[in-house]
């Protein structure tokens, strides 16, 4: 497993490497620069513009450089924790960023496990006991789930967080705490507000994964091994667990790299619904305004959610069921 | 008796990746301005990469010696006819108890027939008979890259049949591909 572990690795720096020059690229691509699109603006509103402070704001940003220099100084400053300068909020991106990235990734993360949590004692009652009272009330639920928008979720919600709890209307947190130190009284702010995204998000998934999984293990559980082992005598939790659930969950498994960006990503509406300081909002802005290091900031923070995402389901795959699917695999 | 090494353009790959990983993972926490969570990162790698560096010395100089009593891996560094070697170690085939093959490889080496994945062979048991003087639990791993490993693992699975142990059923399915198949009457490559 060490042998591996160090392959995958190091198969992941070249592909994060590969995705920042992509991502520096494609911010690139539009004609002109965020300094551009400002002229534009002001001279539309009538304003002059000095051509020297032009000149000097363009070697300031360090936008007069050729593109591979401007490249490397940004990746460097990556690796070293240094996200690049927002021309757009005039600060650096760490500062305009502050708690987004970790909110986002509270968020992102308290949803997946939401979504395990509920999914999978579900998904298995229902393959289980198919076609029982039961299955039919929690499909019912899931269908449900799977056919209510998000952002009408999200409205709904928070109308009865304020009603019956008094939770302050959108934000993670109530508002006297934004832009305050950590504190516990922030911590358990945001846990008061935390659950409403983390339902409306992971609603939807829990009901496609319920599904999924149901199906994937209605599969397995008709295969001649599982009959061999009832036969054998196993008790019914052992022939469940020991293999067809364990065969039912690589799919899950291997989709955890499309999950942690879809999370996030896919949130940014729901977000908006709830003014939630989450990077979705930001991201959307800055590509607007081409504030490219403050978007390309953004985007590799999606780009290395997948990379670790399929790093982590290789792992567990791996540890999980290390077989392989076709003759011949192995050459060394 | 036969003996086996990992051959050196599978040991040199090792070596590659070793330095690459440390390179990187040493050469950035020199830089000395990374914030905490980022040399935190760093350091674990450097260390993981630093195990593998170590593990990849060792099976350089690992020699595997197969017979029909059992399975012996001994380290031996310099002259192969002088070096006496270090630690020595032994399994009885009639004393082994479990046998693990396992295959790792990228998702594409799973599906494309000749992928660039490998395969882990682990043999747990102990080193000599119930009266052995030395009877100890013992535990070895070798890698698709030995020379010989097919010629390991027909005999560890030829061991396991003969001791009636429990396959599970990931190496049963690994078996297969090397001709080897468990519940046949006459396995195919086995010497019965």
């Amino acid at each position: 497993m060490l042998g591996y572990t160090v392959r995958r690795i190091l198969t992941m720096i070249p592909t994060l490497l590969a995705i920042s020059f992509i991502i520096f690229v494609i911010i690139q691509l539009p004609p002109g620069d965020f300094l551009e699109t400002e002229i534009a603006e002001m001279q539309a509103q009538g304003e002059a513009v000095d051509p020297e402070k032009i000149e000097y704001l363009r070697r300031e940003y360090g936008l007069d450089k050729p593109f591979l220099e401007q490249y490397a100084v940004w990746v460097f400053g990556l690796v070293q924790g240094d996200l690049g300068f927002s021309f757009e909020h005039q600060l650096p991106v760490n500062e305009v960023i502050g708690d987004r990235l970790w909110l986002t990734f509270v968020v992102a993360l308290a949803t997946i496990l939401f979504t395990y949590a509920v999914a999978f004692p579900i998904g298995i009652y229902s393959a289980v006991r198919q076609y029982s009272v039961g299955d039919y009330v929690l499909t019912f639920i899931g269908f449900l789930g799977l056919a209510t928008p998000n952002f009408l979720l999200a409205l709904v919600l928070l109308y009865f967080a304020n009603l019956w709890f008094g939770t302050s209307i959108g934000g993670l947190m109530d508002p006297k705490y934004v832009d305050h130190p950590w504190t516990w009284s922030k911590v358990s702010s945001i846990l008061e507000h935390l659950w409403i995204p983390v339902i409306v998000i992971g609603t939807s998934g829990t009901a496609a994964m319920i599904r999924r999984l149901r199906a994937n293990l209605l599969d397995e559980l008709q295969k001649q091994y599982v009959i061999t082992a009832r036969a054998k005598g196993l008790s019914p939790l052992k022939v469940l667990l020991k293999y067809p659930l364990r065969m039912a969950i690589n799919p899950f498994i291997a989709d955890i790299g499309n999950v942690l960006p879809q999370l996030i990503s896919g949130a940014v509406l729901v977000s908006v619904v709830l003014s939630l300081e989450t990077t979705g909002p930001m991201l959307v802005r800055a590509l607007q305004s081409q504030d490219m290091y403050l978007a390309g900031s953004f985007l590799m923070f999606e780009a290395s959610l997948v990379v670790i995402g399929v790093f982590i389901s290789d792992l567990a795959l791996a540890a999980l069921d290390p077989r392989i699917r076709l003759a011949g695999g192995a050459t060394k | 008796m036969t003996r086996y090494r990992y051959p050196l353009k599978s040991v040199l790959g090792d070596y590659l990746r070793a330095a690459a990983g440390l390179m990187i993972a040493l050469g950035l926490l020199l830089t000395g301005a990374l914030p905490w969570f980022v040399a935190l990162l760093f350091g674990a790698l450097a260390i993981l990469f630093g195990l593998f560096a170590l593990r990849t010395v060792k099976r350089q100089y690992l020699e595997v010696s197969l017979d029909d009593q059992g399975i012996a891996t001994l380290v031996r560094p310099g002259d192969p006819e002088t070096s006496k070697g270090r630690f020595p170690s032994y399994l009885a085939w009639q004393e082994l108890t479990g046998m693990k093959l396992r295959y790792f490889g990228s998702r594409r080496s799973h599906k494309k027939e000749g992928g660039s994945g490998f395969m882990q062979l682990t043999l747990t048991g102990r080193t000599a008979g119930p009266a052995g003087a030395n009877n100890r639990k013992t535990t070895m791993s070798f890698e698709s890259s030995l020379e010989g490993f097919p010629a390991i693992v027909r005999r560890a699975a030829e061991a396991a049949r003969k001791q009636d142990i429990n396959i599970d059923a990931t190496t049963a399915s690994n078996l297969r591909p090397l001709g080897i198949d468990l519940n046949a009457d006459t396995p195919e490559g086995l010497e019965v």
